[in-house]
């Protein structure tokens, strides 16, 4: 289990981060660098579980991060399931796919894990994931049906605990030292990423770390957040997050520097690293089979289209993993700020590495399966010319 | 019966009987608060006057709302990457044309509301998608426009008489029954009850009103809840044929006062705000608190029935309502939509529930159906629609 931390705690986590970060930047240890493994998958087909397979034993067995334990996934179903790229569903585009999380489930329950907990917060709604999936189109019973002791919750409030678990960042924070969520991130032996493969309009990139930003829950960070408590259901997106225009609900930690920038493309970056050091990633999946390009979602004013890279990337550390994410869409994982895709952002890698979470630098990561070149999707060019062609 | 009427608020400004050659070529048939010289010269043209607050024998006179987008209810902060928006509000004269039908069966519903804006095909449309009519009522100033021959005001008057000559044209339709999941039993007595109405259907759920005193004679075949938003439980007769409901495999969702029978099970689902027994194959919802929440007693309502049975679903739809219905001999379905947003929606797919194969589009645009592009899935039909359409009607079977 991951413990719930006092007081006390906190402030140890925050003076050791103090001394640990400026350790980390003057080189004296050296930031995790693990095997990632890449794999093509054309579609959603007969190819997809046993790709999948091929790829956990590269990373040395499911069966080692998941056996006797209870795994929850995070998912990415971000915004309104009413919203689509054009008449595209949105499993084809932005939200990770649900023949991926079926397999991902079948996959983790014949590796022995004991639970499967499928987590996600939900746009604006405290009902129930499934209730969601279905106005999405989907059929949820698909995926209960994948594996035995499948399960879903709705992590954007409260939920079926009686209070809010709270975590704290380890290295003491970059804007939160803590976070009060949902009991099921602290409930589980082991924490899976399973995100999508797309751009993001204020990270950069959304990846294994950005799909992490939605565990947070709407009631204390979002926009009809309780002042002093809670709210009871969430309404909205993360605004407080977002740009800052007000502290989180008073019950839970607040911000560590109230006077840092109130821009999103500043707090954004920095609120992912404190959130997947506070809630470590043991096993990130990324899938790119169908996604987007331009953007997270059909809601970002570009010009956004669907498209078809074939490619799942996973891994168990989360820097890592981004970071051959990104050179398989054709950034530099070591671009920062000022370069695509961070032209107005921090980079969410840089600071992750910054403290520590693991290395970015290609040189030092192993991957597995297909080449880097071999599965690459240039979501890099297609940036730059659309980009040209707005200018023009 | 539905009478064949097209109902015009004669202007002010139209003084002079000449006014009439503007009604050449619409459906407009009757005018209201004409003077006895206009309705003189109107009656060789087939066009009946009546007196102001006067509707014809089976017609229904009812007070509307100005019909379109009202106030947002949230409002993204960051308009580059904070996120999709939420509803916003929609006034729309739809339900209240729909009790009107379900208190008096069989009767024309006509609507007055004076004019909000330049909408005036949305106020048409939206009086006539459930087969209502609104009271074509103009701003004066437009009225005299239109009869100085302004292009402007022309322009106006011409998709005001092509939108009205669309419904008149389809008035087959008004014989159409819906589609309904959801039941709401009540006097509709109180605003509270009717605002209940109005949410559901702003949810997206598929209804029938259902008058208390009409009750006994309506079926509740094909739906699959009931809800009864007042706080009394109903007469003994009423109360049994809902237990009987319950008991054959329905929902019920009623305010505690309605007790838990003695037979009734603890269900095996949980609702934060609601009770949930087991009473033969069905479900009561009881619950905890007053339902003194429309909002809240729609929303739980969508989720106690659950999506799955949505008859409906739309992607990029905006704000819009929809209304299902389906022939007498239900070989042929028909899916209204309107849309209120001032910019056109794109891209918009619609599931439809039921067992039909094919869907043909029309809109005021293009009036003749076209056959529209259509994917088939299990027990449902997925339409897309092309952009740039205020009002579309899908034809299906």
């Amino acid at each position: 289990m991951y413990p719930c931390q006092s007081r006390r705690d906190l402030l140890k986590a925050a003076a050791g981060a103090y001394l640990a970060a400026p350790a980390l930047l003057r080189g004296a240890a050296s930031p995790p660098a693990t095997t990632v493994a890449v794999a093509k998958c054309p579609d959603y087909g007969p190819e997809l579980l046993p790709t999948l397979d091929r790829m956990f034993d590269q990373l040395g067995g499911l069966g080692r991060i998941v056996k006797g334990k209870t795994v929850a996934a995070k998912i990415n179903l971000t915004g309104s399931p009413t919203y689509r790229l054009g008449h595209l569903p949105c499993e084809d585009t932005h939200y990770t796919h649900p023949k991926v999380i079926g397999a991902v489930c079948y996959l983790m329950s014949r590796a022995g894990a004991r639970r499967i907990r499928l987590l996600e917060s939900p746009w604006a709604t405290a009902d129930s994931v499934e209730e969601y999936l279905l106005q999405a189109n989907w059929e949820p019973r698909e995926i209960l049906n994948s594996a035995p002791n499948v399960e879903f919750e709705n992590t954007n409030f409260l939920g079926e605990s009686k209070k809010y678990a709270r975590l704290a960042v380890p290295h003491g924070g970059l804007m939160f030292p803590a976070f009060d969520l949902n009991h099921s991130y602290n409930d589980c032996d082991v924490f899976v990423s399973l995100a999508k493969m797309k751009e993001h309009a204020t990270a950069g990139i959304t990846l294994s770390m950005k799909n992490c930003f939605g565990i947070t829950p709407a009631t204390i960070y979002g926009t009809g957040a309780g002042i002093d408590e809670p709210s009871v259901l969430p309404k909205g997106g993360r605004t407080i997050v977002h740009s800052g225009s007000r502290q989180p609900s008073k019950s839970a930690p607040g911000e560590l520097h109230p006077d840092s920038p109130r821009e999103d493309t500043y707090r954004v970056p920095r609120t992912i690293v404190d959130l997947v050091s506070a809630r470590p990633i043991d096993l990130a999946i990324v899938e790119g089979i169908r996604t987007m390009t331009g953007g997270e979602g059909p809601w970002i004013r570009e010009k956004l289209e669907g498209v078809r890279p074939g490619v799942i990337v996973a891994g168990t550390n989360c820097v890592n993993i981004d970071s051959v994410c990104m050179s398989v869409m054709g950034f530099d994982p070591m671009a920062d700020r000022g370069t695509p895709p961070f032209e107005v952002c921090d980079s969410t890698l840089r600071l992750a590495e910054s403290v520590g979470l693991g290395t970015r630098d290609l040189k030092q990561i192993e991957v597995a399966g297909t080449r880097i070149e071999d599965a690459r999707f240039d979501f890099a060019t297609l940036r730059r010319e659309r980009r040209a062609k707005r200018q023009a | 019966m539905i009478a064949d009427w097209t109902p015009l608020r004669w202007p002010d400004a139209w003084k002079f009987a000449d006014a009439l050659d503007l009604l050449k070529g619409t459906s407009i048939n009757c005018l209201i608060g004409a003077d006895s010289a206009i309705a003189h010269a109107a009656a060789p043209l087939g066009i009946q006057t009546l007196a102001p607050g006067r509707a014809p024998q089976g017609v229904t006179l009812i007070e509307g709302v100005w019909p379109g987008i009202r106030v947002a209810r949230f409002g993204s902060s960051n308009a580059f990457s904070a996120g999709p928006t939420g509803d916003p509000w929609v006034n729309s004269n739809i339900w209240p044309v729909r009790l009107a039908q379900a208190r008096k069966p069989g009767t024309s519903v006509w609507l007055r509301a004076n004019p909000g804006n330049s909408q005036y095909t949305t106020a048409i449309a939206d009086a006539a998608l459930a087969g209502g009519r609104w009271i074509i009522s103009l701003d004066e100033a437009l009225a005299a426009a239109i009869l100085n021959r302004k292009p402007e005001a022309l322009a106006v008057w011409k998709s005001i008489a092509s939108t009205a000559g669309y419904f008149a044209a389809h008035r087959a339709w008004t014989d159409y029954e819906p589609q309904a999941v959801v039941g709401i039993v009540s006097a509709f007595a109180t605003s509270q009850s009717q605002e209940v109405l109005n949410l559901i259907m702003r949810s997206g759920q598929q209804f029938r009103a259902i008058p208390l005193e009409r009750f006994e004679s309506v079926s509740l075949a094909g739906l699959r809840a009931i809800v009864l938003p007042d706080p009394d439980p109903p007469a003994g007769h009423i109360r049994g044929a809902l237990t009987n409901f319950v008991t054959q495999g329905g929902l019920l969702v009623a305010h505690k006062a309605w007790g838990a029978p003695k037979s009734a099970l603890a269900s095996d689902r949980s609702h934060p705000r609601f009770t949930l027994l087991t009473l033969g194959k069905g479900t009561l919802a009881l619950a905890r608190t007053d339902l003194n929440d429309p909002y809240l007693l729609a929303s739980d309502t969508a989720i106690l029935v659950s999506h799955r049975y949505d008859l409906l679903r739309f992607w990029n739809g905006g704000a819009l309502s929809a209304y299902y219905s389906a022939s007498p001999d239900r070989k042929r379905g028909l899916v209204q939509i309107l849309f209120y947003a001032n910019r056109p929606a794109d891209d918009v797919t619609v599931r439809v529930s039921g067992p039909y194969r094919t869907a043909r589009l029309s809109t005021l645009d293009n009036p003749a159906p076209q056959p529209a592009h259509c994917e088939q899935q299990p027990g449902a039909l997925e339409i897309h629609l092309p952009g740039a359409t205020r009002y579309a009607a899908l034809e299906l079977e």
